[in-house]
């Protein structure tokens, strides 16, 4: 459900039971922040390889 | 042609290496993200008079590209077997599994802790062929759907259509590219790095 959460609006319902869990999971705490890293991550790998200058960063240049 | 009603074809030439690395990011095939800037920038040079200088030259030609990747997307899940992917998939699923005990809560050792320092880690080189090679290890598919979402940004609703599965398979594929590339990079980055638990 946390990652049905970065995709879509939860209901309120959804998003109080997800609050509490994490209140007592932190593996799931720790899941939830990492997956908003990932996407940090996902956003700024795209950036990086399409700022000028940037390394390709896969073989074969045109 | 005028400088200020239209784009010069020199103009829209000059940003063959930007949509080029803005390409291969996307689609991970060389030969394939030449083609598509190839096909962008005859196309913008045929409709160069459409061009009125309200969004930048470079913006103008990134949508066009963008439609050509979100096409040879669509057009590339069609090639993909279902059946190849699928036992790809069911392994995947199996590894995810692995990591929850029966009461579907987070097996003790193998519970995620702390990433440290993500913005320093962003910056760091090293990380990015890291980062490479976990998705590289995502299976086709499934990493498609993540691409379209986390770096394209596209909808769940749009994704459905390009791709043409339902919205549950889709959250279920995201799913396991977010475990799979969590893992990956929890194994082969964070991990015996200082973490800060909070």
């Amino acid at each position: 459900m946390i990652s049905d959460g970065m995709d879509r609006h939860l209901t309120l319902r959804e998003r109080l039971r997800i609050r509490l869990h994490l209140l007592m999971c932190t593996g799931c705490l720790q899941f939830s922040r990492q997956l908003d890293i990932l996407r940090m991550a996902a956003r700024t790998f795209a950036e990086r390889a399409t700022r000028k200058g940037g390394q390709l960063p896969y073989r074969g240049t045109p | 042609m005028t400088e200020d009603r239209g784009a010069g074809s020199g103009a829209i030439a000059g940003e063959q290496k930007y949509l080029y690395r803005y390409a291969i990011t996307r689609l991970r095939d060389p030969d394939l993200a030449e083609d598509l800037v190839q096909d962008t920038i005859l196309a913008a040079m045929e409709a160069s008079e459409r061009f009125q200088g309200r969004a930048s030259l470079r913006t103008w030609l990134v949508s066009i590209l963008r439609n050509k990747i979100i096409d040879a997307l669509k057009a590339r899940t069609r090639v993909v077997s279902l059946e190849t992917d699928q036992s790809v998939d069911e392994s995947l699923e199996s590894e995810i599994d692995q990591q929850f005990d029966a009461n579907g809560r987070w097996k003790m050792s193998l519970r995620p802790l702390a990433w440290a320092d993500p913005e320093a880690t962003l910056e760091n080189t090293e990380f990015w062929t890291v980062f490479e090679r976990c998705l590289e290890h995502v299976p086709p598919r499934t990493a498609e759907v993540f691409v379209l979402r986390e770096v394209l940004g596209e909808s769940i609703a749009d994704i459905c259509k390009i791709l043409d599965i339902s919205a549950s398979n889709c959250s279920v594929l995201l799913f396991r590219a977010r475990m799979r590339l969590r893992g990956c990079l929890d194994e082969h980055w964070f991990r015996g790095r200082p973490r800060d638990d909070r």
